[in-house]
This record gives structure tokens, sequence and C-alpha cells, in this order.
């Protein structure tokens, strides 16, 4: 089991509505980030014993900071973007991969990832459903 | 008539607005009847005594062509399948043979099942199985009516990596070993009568398949015995179609309907979220599970994790492989609910135990409490009529054997006369035996329940104390009021109508609080089904009240509500098919490009590839035609015209819409496949000649392998539609281009192209300018050394003077031996072409500025000595 700390703060309602600056993952601070979107409405350790933090923000938005740096992000796919085809066709001039994700289960397909990671870019795409659950971006290689 | 009456009042309720005879599937359910199953008049011993011993042949066909009459439809299917023209047989067989496709039996290359002289479908699945009596096909038949999707039967198992009809995992296997037994098809019989509503509705599932006997599930660990595929397959192995002691029980029931809880998971997903993913992992299922996703970026594999984890017990599982995932939790909970009731209810939280009770099982419980309930108020249901009519009957001639023991005076409230209460007495015996013999006939579970004596005499006192109140309160109440007996008589007529309340329920759909609505649209309809003029006996009235809300649970009739929509759509299959067909071609004469952005609409591929031209015409009109469809949708000159009917029709037509352009799809995508397949195969040839017989697509010195591909894959048939060109022919064309760029031919091209040349004498000129720049630092670091951080203030100014001092000689130097390393004849300029490398010799210059005349050998950089 993970330890998973909560928090509910003070939540900026208004503040999180405007995004100033993009976030540079991999360089943004998570105190430019907070000043960016406001405070987060909780936060989560996913791993005992690491630096690392997940600031949890509405519409299951997500920032992973490690060391005080934004390191990753997640959001959920808009309309157009849920379907593969949108990105595989966003990645026409990116080298993709396509990775499976560790084992879901045993009676399902598991989830995958496709990843460009030219643009720090992937989605997880879930076979059973045919659709893009989650976009993931991170610092680009 | 009476009927007119009430749905004259009926039109003055709140959420019916619509007056009834605008709902076209009403009208079409009016002249459908349920599946009775057979049985010996009262008088006679029963045929059979358990459900389980219907399954003959004539009982599985008798009840088949009960389906097929009620799905028949004067749209006929068109087209043909192999000999048989489609639109002279019955609806529901073209659709059967039309699902089936021509991919039956063997499949191996060269072998043909000849089914020329079958008339009907399930002569074809027979002949398959070389059938003795024809039981198989008519339960395959059967199921397809039933449950909407086919039990395969074929040598093919869906994405089985071997190619070879009959060959799985590297194993060869007999037609027969992927053919369900007759005890496997016994338990998919009874399965449909054991599934709720729910598990026909999977619109999107089209065929369960068998993995040959004795085989693993290719690419899963041996303990997996099924699979669930959203594009509509589940495959089962052997381990998920096991048997018990007796063929009701066993695995084979929990492993298939867990596989199709998953699909209604999926549907519900596409149903109920924004995000379409599926019921399970959000909202009230995740919730009552207690499950959260970790989810998170791996910085050191540079891979995203993601994990689900519930705060519910071990304990409160139905085993541990519900603790996979919310997924697999709902799945497996359905499936244990169903079959394992006592247990279920005893181990999972109350919460998890009420939602999929209220979501998937209509309020039913199947705990042996719970079924002895069911019994009840099916019997109640069953019997009222009758019960009513020995009153009215005892009432008029109460002559009864003597030997009869009469109902004891105490238990009525009034005076009943001693023959009545004899009479009484002997109808409601035979009531109570029929009561138990009809329990054992009609429910699956029937007879495994009341195999126990206890509970035998338990259902039938029960039963006895509610047949006898029924009795009571029709005396009381007849007594009352001369009309009673003719009055009531109406009100059971109605009770057995489906009618009434799907067309309540459709009246209400898409309501905010639907539940609410219809049970205020009930509410009002008993107001006026048991007039208080009539019937003035309290207790009576909450009775027939209770009794018709039982029989017309908000969560039954929703499901059944849409099962008739579902089947009413299959009645109009033709319509919806014409119309794919004519957008597919619509859609095929776009002129292809696939310049613009793939947009949301309700098709979506999968993995799989469309050029966007074509798929973004079909996800912008797909809608629209279901929507034109549904309008033109009609049933005895009664067409669509009531906008929640519309709307419920729509919703239910647009997953079948979707299905049938995605089958057409695939149909395209295989036929480009083998034209993919070939151009693959031409395709070294096809480069050859293109790209060696003229190199002037290499222009650009510093992009030729990248402008090498591009053009390549420019020289290939330009008509894909269904295959990503980039993904497909990109590996062929970059081992080609990688060659050909090293080839002996295309050195010799390039030495005789001046832009080549230059190139190659700048790429000389910069590599010797390099060297040089190397040595003379070395010098300059010798004249005026940098060894601490004075020297370095003292000498940085005096290394950069040196290293500049007659620069102008050192490139001409360099220019000379380019000229020479490049051994050419061409006119080569070194004023036009210097320009191009200027930037280059500023950054050797820089370099020795930053990093060699300026800081110490201990690399203590000056400009930040903290
Ligand atoms: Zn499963």
């Amino acid at each position: 089991m993970f330890s998973k700390y909560a928090f509910v703060l003070l939540a900026l309602a208004g503040a999180c509505a405007d995004s100033n600056a993009p976030i540079r993952y991999g360089e943004t601070t998570k105190a430019a980030l907070v000043a960016d979107k406001g405070q987060p409405s909780s936060a989560e350790k996913p791993l005992e014993n690491s630096p690392t933090e997940i600031l949890v923000y509405p519409d299951n938005q997500k920032y992973q900071v490690t060391n005080d740096v934004v390191v990753a992000g997640f959001r959920e796919p808009s309309s157009d973007e849920k379907s593969l085809l949108y990105w595989r066709h966003r990645f026409k001039d990116c080298p993709t991969t396509f990775e499976a994700l560790s084992k879901r289960d045993n009676h399902l397909h598991p989830e995958k990832e496709l990843k460009c990671a030219r643009d720090g870019v992937s989605v997880i795409y879930d076979p059973n459903t045919d659709q893009v659950t989650r976009v993931v971006e991170h610092a680009q290689k | 008539m009476l009927k007119n009456k009430f749905w004259f009042l009926l039109a003055l309720a709140a959420c019916a607005p619509q007056t009834p005879d605008k709902i076209v599937t009403g009208k079409w359910l009016e002249g459908r009847a349920q599946f009775v199953p057979s049985r010996i008049p009262a008088a006679g011993p029963p045929a059979a005594s358990c459900r389980s011993e219907l399954f003959t042949l004539e009982e599985v066909k008798r009840e088949a062509l009960h389906y097929e009459a009620q799905l028949e439809s004067e749209q006929k299917i068109n087209g043909t399948w192999k000999h048989l023209r489609l639109n002279q047989l019955p609806v529901a067989q073209a659709k059967f043979l039309k699902a089936v496709g021509t991919k039956f039996g063997d499949l191996t290359e060269g072998v043909v099942t000849d089914v020329s002289a079958c008339e009907d479908a399930p002569c074809i699945v027979n002949t398959v199985y070389r059938s003795v009596d024809g039981l198989e096909g008519w339960a395959t038949y059967l199921w397809y009516l039933k449950m909407g999707n086919v039990l395969s039967f074929k040598n093919k198992v869906f994405e089985q990596a071997d190619a070879r009809p009959g060959v799985y995992k590297g194993v060869s296997y007999p037609l027969t070993d992927y053919l369900f037994s007759r005890n496997e098809l016994y338990a998919f019989w009874r399965m449909s009568h054991a599934l709720p509503t729910v598990f026909k509705t999977i619109a999107d599932l089209k065929e369960i398949q068998r993995v040959p006997r004795k085989s693993s599930i290719e690419g899963r660990e041996g303990n997996t015995c099924g699979l669930a595929y959203s594009q509509g397959f589940i495959i089962l192995n052997d381990g998920c179609l096991t048997f018990g002691l007796t063929n009701d029980n066993g695995f084979i029931y929990e492993g298939t309907t867990h596989e199709m809880a998953h699909q209604i998971d999926f549907q519900w997903g596409k149903r109920d979220n924004v995000n379409s993913f599926y019921y399970s992992d959000n909202g009230p299922w995740a919730e009552v599970g207690g499950w959260s996703m970790r989810e998170y970026w791996d910085e050191a594999t540079r891979k995203t994790i993601r994990e689900w984890s519930s705060t519910l017990t071990d304990a409160q599982f139905v085993r541990s492989y519900a603790r996979t995932s919310p997924v697999e939790h709902f799945a497996d909970t359905a499936a244990y609910y169903r079959y394992d009731g006592e247990n279920t209810k005893r181990k999972i939280p109350a919460p998890v135990y009420t939602l999929l009770k209220s979501s998937v099982f209509e309020q039913l419980d199947y705990d042996p409490v719970g079924l002895m309930s069911q019994f009840e108020s099916e019997s109640v249901k069953m019997f009222t009529n009758e019960v009513f009519q020995s009153v009215a009957n005892c009432s008029k001639d109460a002559t009864t054997p003597n030997t009869v023991v009469p109902l004891p005076e105490a238990s009525f409230p009034f005076a009943v006369s001693l023959p009545e209460r004899r009479c009484l007495a002997s109808k409601l015996k035979g009531l109570v035996d029929q009561a138990v013999v009809e329990a054992k006939l009609q429910h699956v579970d029937g007879c495994r329940i009341l195999r126990v004596p206890q509970r035998v005499s338990e259902f039938k006192q029960k039963i006895e104390a509610t047949f006898l109140a029924q009795m009571i309160g029709h005396i009381r109440a007849a007594r009352e009021s001369e009309d009673y007996f003719n009055r009531l008589n109406e009100f059971y007529r109605n009770l057995d109508q489906k009618v009434l309340p799907l067309r309540l329920m459709a009246g209400c759909y898409g309501e905010l609080n639907e539940r609410e609505c219809y049970q205020d649209a009930v509410s009002d309809l008993l107001d006026e089904l048991i007039p208080a003029d009539v019937i003035q006996a309290e207790t009576m009235q909450t009775d027939l009240r209770r009794m018709f809300l039982e029989a017309n649970r908000f969560e039954t009739v929703k499901m059944e509500t849409i099962k008739v929509h579902q089947d009413f759509l299959f009645t109009q299959s033709a319509l919806i098919s014409d119309s794919v067909h004519e957008l597919w071609q619509t859609c095929l004469a776009v002129p292809l490009t696939d310049h613009d952005s793939p947009v949301a609409g309700p098709l979506s591929l999968g993995a799989g590839w469309m050029a966007s031209s074509q798929y973004n015409c079909l996800n912008r009109d797909i809608a629209k035609e279901t929507r034109s469809v549904v309008g033109g949708m009609s049933f005895d000159q009664l067409g669509v015209t009531d906008g929640k009917e519309g709307k419920l029709l729509y919703d239910l037509a647009l997953p079948i819409y979707v299905r049938e352009i995605k089958q057409l799809y695939e149909d395209a995508l295989a036929a480009e496949s083998a034209l993919v397949t070939k151009t693959l195969e031409e395709s070294s040839q096809l480069f050859e000649q293109k790209l060696k017989g003229d190199f002037s697509w290499a222009r650009r010195p510093n992009s030729l392998q990248s402008d090498c591909e591009s053009e390549a894959l420019k020289n290939l048939p330009n008509d894909f539609r269904y295959h990503k060109r980039s993904e497909v022919f990109t590996p062929r064309a970059r081992l080609f281009c990688q060659q050909l760029l090293q080839s002996a031919e295309f050195a010799t091209w390039m030495s005789t192209q001046q832009v080549f040349v230059e190139q190659q004498v700048l790429n000389h000129f910069v590599s010797r300018i390099q060297v040089k720049s190397d040595e003379r630092v070395a010098e300059c670091l010798e004249k005026y050394p940098i060894g601490n951080i004075f020297q370095s203030v003292w000498n940085k100014k005096k290394c950069r003077r040196c290293y500049l001092d007659e620069w102008e000689q050192l490139e001409t130097v360099a220019w000379g031996e380019a000229l020479t390393a490049a051994n050419t004849q061409l006119p080569i300029e070194r004023s036009t072409l210097r320009g191009r490398v200027s930037y280059r010799i500023e950054q050797i210059q820089e370099d020795v500025h930053e990093n060699k005349c300026k800081s110490n050998s201990l690399g203590i950089r000056l400009g930040n000595p903290f």
C-alpha cells in the first residue's frame, strides 16, 4: 500500500483559470506552478520515501513534482483527443513507440502507451474501450 | 373499451405528456406475446418437472420460433447469403446469417461446408455440427434471438496469431474442438433464462468463441480462461466452461457471465461517462468499491505507472481476483451475485450489494431467501387471477365433495357458508400445489431451491396465506360492490400487459429523475385502474397497488423498455443497413486527403487508421443519418413522432449504426491489406526504379536520408485509406535509402554535382580549421600559460590575441588543403562559399575564448568564483 495524504487547501477558485506561462517540464518550479494554477485541491505521495509528490487539480489534472521541479503532468483528453487516430495523426512526423503498460489484469487487454518522446508527450490508450484515457506530458528527450 | 379510457386518463398524468397512440413501439408491442414454457394443462401431470428438462429439440425450437415470430417485420433484409435469398427468410434468420457471415465451419483453405440443402438458418449450424437431431442449430439460433450475439461455430479464434484456421498456438485441432458441446449449449440456454434483461441488450457483443479443447489462451498465463474484447468478442477456454456436480452449476456460469459483464461495463461506460471509459472505474461503482488510482511517471524508466487499489479488505471481495481492478471487481461480483447469491450477500459490503442489485439485477436477490421471494411474487402474479376466479366461481356454485376439509370459520373476519369454505379450501389447495409445480418449471433455480422439503412447506405456507388474504379481500369487496368482479377482471387483464408500463417508461426517457417520473406516472395510472368507489377495502387497494408495482418495478421495466426498443430496431434493420451503405459510399467519394485533424464523433477505430477526409465525413454525418433513419421508422402506418421515444430509439440505434459502419471498415481494411502486402513486396523494385534512375531528389546535402525516404513514399500508389503510409512503408524505405546513399553509384553521381562537391570542400575546410585551431591554442597557452587564477587574469587577453594573430593566413592554408582533398575539377570559390560555414568557424573561435583562454586548469570559473 502506498501512503496517501490528502489535505484540503484553500482553493483559490478564480486563480486557476488562466494559464500564463506554459509549463516546461523539468524546469518549471513548484512555486511557479502554484502561482500559475493556484493551490492544488490535494496532494498525494505515490511512493514511500521518495521526494516525488503529485499535486491534484480539478478535472483530474495532476502534476508530478520531484525536488521542487514539475517533471510530468497528467490530464484528461479533450473530445477530439479521445480517439487514438487523432494522436497517430498528430504524431505523424514524430517517431513513436507503442508499449503495454504494466499488466492490468488477466481478462482484459493491458493499457497501452503511445509515446512521442521527442515532444515529451504520450497518451494512454485502453484497447478495451477504444479510447485514449490520459494524456501525459513530461520532459522532452 | 376500457383500455382506451385508461389512456385518456393517462394522458393527463404529469410525466406522460404524449398521447399514447404516438408511441410506435407501444403499438408494436401490443401484438407481441411472452413465451410460456410447455406444460400439460393443470388437470394432468406436468410434462416436465424442472426447467432443466425442457432443453429438448421440441421445446428449444418452439421457443426460437416464438421469438422469431416476435421479431418478424414487413421490412425484409435484402441481399443473398450463399444460395439463400434473405428477403425470403424470416427477418431474424436473415439477420442471424448476416451476423454469421460466410466464415463458418471449417475455414481451412479448400474445405467447403456444403450447406446447399439448407433452407433455414439453424440447418447451417446443424450441418457444421453434424447434429444428430438438430438441437445444436436451434439452440445456437435461440441464443442469438434472445441475447443478440452468435455462439461461434468455426475453427478460428479472434485475433489468433496463426493465420491458418484450425491451428492454435501451433497445434492443429479438429473442427469439433472449436464447437460447443451439448452440455455447454445447455448451459448457455440456461443462462439465457437465468440472466437479467441487461445481459440481453449488449449491443456491441458480436460473438462468443470457444478456444479449442485442451488449449490455453494464446499470449496469456495458463489460469486465464476468458477474454472480453471491445471489438465485440468473448473467447473462452476449457477453464471457463467447466461443470460442477450437475450441469446446473460450475464455473461455466460465473466465467461466461463475468466476461459478459465486462461487455456491459464497456457499454455503460459509453452511455454514462463524458469520458467514455468504463462504467465501473469512476462514479458510484468506484466509490462503493473504495477504488482509487495511483498514477505517476517513473523518471528513471521514463514509463507511466497506473495502478488501482481499493480500501476494502480481502474478505469483502467475492474472490481475490475481484481485487485486481474496479473493472474485474464489477464483472466478478456481478457473476457471483447471480450464481452464488448467499455467499456474495454475506461477503461484500452492503453498498456494493445494493448498487449491483439495483443497477444490474432489477432489485432481485439470488440467495435462497431472495429466490424464494422471487418464486412467491411470480406465483402471486401468475395465480392472482385464478384466485380471483376461484372466489367468483365458489360464490356462484360451491358444490364440492364432502371429503374436502373446509377452511375454518376463524380464517374469515366475517361469516362464510360451509359449502363456500369447502369450495375455497379445495381451490386453495389446488392453487398452492400448482404454484410449487410452476416455480420448479418456470425458474431455472426452482428445483434446486425447492429440493429442500422444509423450503417447500415454507413456500406453500406463504403462498397459501397470500392467496387466502386475497380471497378474503375479494369476498369482502364483492359484498360491498356488485360491480366488483367485473371491474377487477379488467384490472387483472391489464396487470399482465407489458404495454402499459412500457409506455409510461418511454414517456419518462431522458427525464432528470426517471425513477420519480415513472413512479408518479404509475401512481396516477393506478388511481384510475383501481377506483376507490369500487374497491373500498383499503387493504385490498394497497394489495392491488403493490401487486402492480411488483410486477412493474422501475428497474425491470426500464431494462425491458430498452430490450423492447432494441427488438423493435431489429425489425427495422433493413432501413439502418441501407442508410449505412449510402453514407459509406458518400464518404468514400469525398476526395482523399489526410490533411485535417481527425474530429470526435460516434465512430472510433481503436488502433485502426482511416484517412481523415473519410473519417471526418463519417463522424460528421453518422448522428444526423441515424436520426433520419429513426425518423423514417414505422409500424402499422404509425411513425416515430414522439420526441422521447425518438430519443430512446436514436440512442439505441446509434451503436448499431456505428457497428455496421465498422463492419464495412473491416471489410475495406481487409481488401486494402492485401494491396498493402503486395505493394510492400514490390516496393524495393519500385524504389530502385524511381530513386536510382534519377537522383534529382537529392538536393540538400544535410538531409539526404529523409529526402530519400519521402521521395520513396511519394512514389507509392496514393490511395491507401486504411493504413498509415509512413508507418507501413517507412521501415522499408529507410533501409533502402541507407543502402542507396552508401552505394558507389550515388557517390559517383555526387562527385559530379556542384552542390555536393561544394559541401564536401566546406566540410574538409572546417575540419582543417579545427585541427589548426587546436594546434594554435596549444602554442599560445605554452607562451601565455593559464595554470591558476592569477595567471588567468594576467594572460587571458594575451592568449586570445595570440590565437587570432594572422587568422586569415590559417584559413587560406586550410582552404588549399580542402580543395586538394576533394580532388575536383569543378570551379569552387572560397569568397562565395565561406559565408555558409562562417558560423561554424565562429563557434570554434568562441570555444577557445570561452573555455581555453579563459579558465585555469583547476576549472575555477572566474565569472562565478563562489
Ligand atoms: Zn475479467
